[in-house]
């Protein structure tokens, strides 16, 4: 529906108020004066009446009746009255203007009827005889009580009734003209009162729409000014908490999407209201599109759907453990915790992803290392005690036995050797990482490299392997020279280990912007896949068998690796099944 | 309860049953490739759940019918949840074969996994997210893509077929295994019809004309 406008609202009865006083007032006061003038014409007419009664008493006291007519005639004419004289019976006797043969009983008529009663008697009517709206007064001639003549005397009102037209007309036009300036001040005044409320409503419209810096221009009059400076001063407190609001939601956004914890905020519907970035990449979701969907539809994960469930209606915070299959499985800790407002009303609830893959992993290398240690160093301690018993047993005096059996056990305590040796320097290069003791300096990386590749050289020739060098004399690097050339011997001794007889081992470096490379690539069988993640690994062994065999402690790898992330540098394998595999050394050059 | 809440829960129980589904595709191809008999078990047993629900689904759709009888956009919506959740059991169950596979190839070392087998596992893998991604966001496009790849994984079936039986002369000995393979292969050949299917039913959702069997 079309609103008023406002100016309509108290134009129009303030409008209507003035037209109608102004009627009122037109419509009183032409009555009044009309009423006046009447009157003042009716006893005006019976004066004259009263006049004409003494002459006539005369006439008919001496019974000059005849003259009647005559005398009427002049009195008529003298008064610029009509004088009717008319018998008792109604008969007229004389008249100023007609013929009294011609006219009809008078006796009907109100004001002779009244007079031949013996009173004045008067009337306004429409003459028979004139045609005109007149007015008529009738006074009876008695002798001795008895009504035996009536004088009437009449004056035609048009007179009258032109002026009372004319006034009237003057009013209405006065009026009109009244009217109009009302209309006009109305108007020039509902301008004057709607200017303001449309600014501000102007002003209403912009704060709605955002544009809190608009401000309503100034007002003269005290209640629109008010008004006006309140709306600003409301606009500047609304602008003012706007801010704090965005910055509070800026800040918490920082929080949560900084957060290593994965965070997902739910309703009681399961719509996600919040997930931040971590939690979104864990499921490999668009964090921002998940936003309003329900958990099924933004996480196709049945665990986190359970769990999310179990959070929104235990009164308890929950706890959970998941793992989130992908390429590199993630087990992921959950707590779970219902959000109440601030009435206490549960709205939903908030589910914390705590990604503890690595803490996982980390447990077990230590178990793992643990359990490692204690069965390397007691196989050859096992071995000893066996043959240190057969020894003492008697076999001590048995010169062939004896000398095998102490072969034996030398070897074995040459290989506890080995493993402690190891074990003492993989901890002492890795609290010299941590603490930063290694010494570096920079130097040329080949004859690294050669003393390398010659430690291994007579291994290499028992198995009729050959060792390739490639590397270019000029390349320099920031470096523990005793260290990486520990590292890349250790690669060696792998790569000839498992080496099949007449293949080669390349040891190559290559230069990048940053980096530079030392690959030492073998033409072994290669390395299943489920075993490359964990190959760095204290005691990891591929084949547990051959390794011990071959007389490896098990730790090369892990010495390399810990070589070279006290460098600052990164260690990788590469390896096909069938057609051998490469380990990269990367290390920044500067 | 309401109509349009109704509605709202069934797809959100479609939803949990495609999650399931395809968690345990990607558990069962899994298990295939790190040869890992304790998850080949998880999916089989995880299997009674698909089918648990999918019966739900299946009832409350009935339930919707024969309440509310639903007209244009609902009804399509109804009619496809009915298909799809056809299509998602058949899913879960051949996941579940495959899985039954890949508890005997876990006994049968011997054989490698070969290529064209992560291969196929990962573009059926990525159809069925494809499908479901498309179904949770009513995307026609995405649907589109799904029925493309369908022909890239009918011509690495045929591949396998091949090799399969190359090796077989070869390798005797392993028929048993090498079998196994090949019906993994048509078990995902199957998924990634199934994907189609659910594609076209999200297709049909959103423009209520039937795509299947167009050229």
């Amino acid at each position: 529906m079309r609103k008023k406008r406002l100016i309509w609202r108290f134009a129009l009865p303030f409008f209507t108020l003035t037209v109608a006083a102004l009627f009122i007032f037109t419509w009183y006061s032409t009555s009044t004066m009309k009423e006046r003038y009447f009157e003042h014409v009716r006893v005006d007419l019976l004066a004259r009446a009263h006049l004409v009664q003494v002459e006539i008493a005369e006439l008919l006291v001496s019974g000059r009746l005849a003259e009647v007519p005559e005398i009427c005639n002049r009195l008529g004419r003298l008064a610029s009255t009509r004088i009717t004289i008319i018998a008792a019976d109604g008969t007229v006797l004389g008249d100023s203007m007609e013929d009294p043969k011609a006219m009809e009983n008078h006796r009907e008529r109100p004001e002779i009827a009244e007079a031949l009663e013996g009173r004045d008697g008067n009337s306004i009517r429409y003459s028979r005889t004139t045609g005109i709206n007149t007015m008529y007064a009738a006074a009876p001639v008695a002798v001795d009580g008895t009504v035996r003549l009536v004088i009437r005397t009449a004056l035609p009102l048009s007179s009258v009734e032109e002026s009372i037209a004319d006034l009237r007309t003057r009013l209405i036009i006065g009026g009109l003209l009244i009217t109009l300036l009302v209309a006009a001040m109305i108007f020039v005044l509902a301008r004057r009162l709607t200017r303001p409320i449309d600014s501000i409503r102007t002003g209403a419209e912009q704060y709605a729409a955002g544009n809190l810096a608009f401000r309503i221009p100034k007002d003269e009059s005290a209640e629109f000014g008010a008004l006006a400076d309140a709306l600003t001063a409301m606009a500047q407190q609304l602008d003012e908490r706007f801010r704090t609001i965005m910055q509070q939601r800026n800040e918490q956004d920082a929080v949560l999407s900084s957060m290593i914890e994965g965070v997902i905020a739910i309703d009681r519907e399961e719509r996600a209201l919040d997930m931040n970035t971590a939690a979104a990449t864990l499921f490999g979701v668009d964090a921002d599109g998940a936003k309003g969907l329900h958990l099924q539809e933004a996480v196709r994960n049945t665990d986190i759907q359970r769990f999310a469930t179990v959070a929104l209606t235990s009164p308890e915070p929950a706890e959970g453990f998941m793992i989130v299959r992908g390429a590199e499985d993630r087990q992921l800790q959950l707590h779970g915790a219902q959000l109440r407002d601030g009435s206490g009303r549960g709205i939903g609830a908030v589910v914390v992803l705590h990604d503890v893959t690595r803490l996982r992993r980390l447990e077990t290398l230590r178990r793992d290392f643990v359990a490692n240690v204690s069965h390397e160093l007691k196989t050859p301690v096992t071995s000893i005690k066996g043959f240190v018993e057969t020894l003492l047993d008697g076999a001590a005096d048995e010169p062939e036995h004896r000398d095998r059996f102490l072969a034996i056990i030398a070897k074995e305590a040459e290989r506890l050797h080995h493993i402690i040796e190891d074990l003492l320097s993989l901890s002492r290069i890795e609290q010299e990482g941590e603490r930063g003791d290694v010494a570096f300096e920079s130097a040329l990386l080949r004859p690294v490299l050669e003393s390398a590749v010659e430690s291994r050289d007579t291994m290499a020739k028992e198995r009729g392997v050959t060792v390739t060098l490639e590397c270019d004399p000029q390349i320099a690097v920031r470096m523990n020279a005793h260290l990486l050339e520990e590292a890349v011997s250790n690669l060696i001794d792998n790569a000839v280990k498992y080496s099949a007889e007449n293949r080669t081992v390349d040891v190559a470096v290559t230069v990048a912007d940053a980096t530079l490379t030392i690959a030492v690539r073998d033409r072994g069988p290669g390395i299943p896949g489920e075993h490359l993640p964990r190959l760095f690994e204290r005691f990891y062994r591929v084949d547990r068998a051959r390794d011990r065999r071959s007389g490896s402690t098990g730790l090369g790898l892990a010495i390399a690796k810990h070589i070279v992330q006290a460098h600052g540098g990164t260690i990788a394998v590469e390896s096909t099944l069938g057609e051998g595999s490469s380990f990269l050394i990367t290390l920044p050059r500067k | 309860m309401i109509f349009f809440r109704e509605i709202e829960h069934l797809k959100k129980k479609l939803l949990t049953l495609s999650a399931l589904v395809e968690e345990d595709l990607k558990d069962a191809l899994k298990a295939i490739r790190t040869r890992d008999k304790r998850l080949a078990e998880e999916v089989i047993s995880a299997d009674n759940e698909i089918d648990s629900m999918e019966i739900e689904v299946e009832e409350d759709c009935l339930k919707i019918l024969a309440l509310h009888q639903p007209v244009a956009r609902d009804l399509r919506f109804i009619i496809a949840v009915l298909k799809m959740n056809n299509d998602l059991e058949r899913i879960g169950d051949l996941a579940l074969n495959i899985a039954e596979r890949a508890l005997f190839l876990a006994d049968h070392r011997e054989i490698e996994i070969p290529e064209q087998i992560s291969m196929l596992a990962d573009k059926t893998g990525t159809m069925l997210k494809k499908c479901l991604d498309a179904l949770v966001t009513l995307d026609e496009k995405l649907a589109a893509e799904v029925c493309a790849l369908d022909d890239e994984v009918d011509a690495i079936h045929s591949e396998m077929y091949d090799f399969i039986k190359k090796e077989i002369i070869r390798t005797p000995a392993h028929i048993d295994g090498l079998l196994g393979l090949l019906s993994v292969s048509r078990y995902l050949e199957r998924i990634a019809d199934h994907a189609t299917n659910i594609a076209e039913d999200v297709m049909y959702l959103v423009q209520g004309e039937i795509m299947r069997h167009r050229l």
